[in-house]
């Protein structure tokens, strides 16, 4: 497989649960993009591209999931900072132990372990 | 800003604009990229992808999130202008050139409006033409299609219709008065539009676009 392909089929992993893992990390801590794809790099998601986290994070609060507000940078332009609501939180409580089984039944598949 | 990054602001402006996204949003994603740019000094074909490709992005993600305004909007509202400027002009100056009642025949009246609104659809789906990422032939075919219909069915109707048989007649006064109410709501439409393409960069703690 080509390095082009499997980039391709990351890519398609991630947007099934790429929302779901914003959302986690803005729980923990408020963010703007260049602080979220770091966050995320550091978390094992190292490929993720500004040019899909930015649209992403602007329709979670379009949804309302969450909340954005510009705020002055530290001597640079201004930045969108985005926090979770409480549509946000109710979500990923709802999605994300949904996430967690999905995620577990498929690794288990692929390591061949699953139950007889 | 350097050069290379200013034509990709310049890009993706035009490529977000006629994608219908609203003045203000253009301004926001615009800051948004500059502010990553500015921050991490990366080039934005790289972060962002090259612009046409990033405004498609932008624009699927408004969709989904029912934050953009359908294209027929505009389309409608272009349309809706165009002809309310003709018939506004057509009547106020026929009031101001007559000394009598206004006669309008029925070509004046339904086959130059019929071409008038043609002749914008097929405008508006040409230049879609130049920034669909996808089947832009299909897009051409239609906006031809649309250009021959507005050229072959103005004398097409004429020759059918003819021109000169008085289909109705209005007062000088009344003509005067629905020409002007037609050329404000024309103004009006046109300062809407205009208004909605402003583009407004974000205020640091203000509220993003809704």
């Amino acid at each position: 497989m080509t390095d082009k392909a499997i980039a391709a089929r990351q890519a398609q992993w991630l947007r099934g649960v790429l929302d779901l893992a914003v959302l986690a990390l803005l729980e923990k801590e408020e963010g703007y993009g260049y602080t979220l794809l770091r966050r995320l790099s550091d978390a094992g998601l190292p490929d993720m591209k500004a040019g899909t986290l930015y649209p992403l994070l602007n329709r979670l609060a379009a949804d309302g999931l969450l909340h954005a507000e510009w705020r002055a940078g530290e001597g640079g332009p201004g930045r969108k900072v985005f926090t979770i609501t409480d549509a946000g939180r109710a979500l990923l409580a709802a999605q994300g132990p949904q996430w967690v089984r999905f995620a577990r039944s498929a690794t288990s598949i692929i390591e061949g372990s699953e139950p007889a | 800003m350097t050069v290379l990054n200013k034509r990709y602001m310049d890009e993706l402006t035009m490529a977000l604009r006629v994608r219908n996204v609203d003045g203000r949003r253009v301004g926001e994603v615009l800051a948004e990229v500059e502010s990553h740019v500015a921050e991490t000094g990366e080039d934005p074909v790289t972060a962002f992808g090259p612009a046409r490709e990033y405004a498609a992005r932008v624009a699927a993600e408004l969709d989904a999130a029912g934050g953009k305004k359908p294209t027929a909007h505009a389309v409608l509202g272009g349309i809706a202008t165009g002809v309310l400027t003709y018939f506004g002009v057509g009547l106020l100056l026929g009031a101001i050139g007559s000394d009598g009642a206004i006669a309008v025949t029925r070509f004046e009246a339904l086959g130059v409006g019929i071409t008038l609104v043609l002749s914008l659809a097929a405008a508006f789906v040409l230049m879609r033409a130049t920034i669909v990422l996808k089947r832009a032939r299909l897009w051409v075919a239609g906006g031809v299609a649309l250009l021959l219909a507005a050229l072959l069915g103005g004398p097409i109707l004429k020759w059918r219709a003819g021109d000169s048989a008085t289909w109705v007649e209005l007062p000088r006064a009344g003509a005067a008065v629905a020409g002007g109410v037609l050329l404000a709501a024309a103004v009006a439409s046109l300062y809407r539009a205009i208004r909605e393409g402003w583009i407004v960069r974000p205020r640091t703690g203000g509220d993003p676009a809704p």
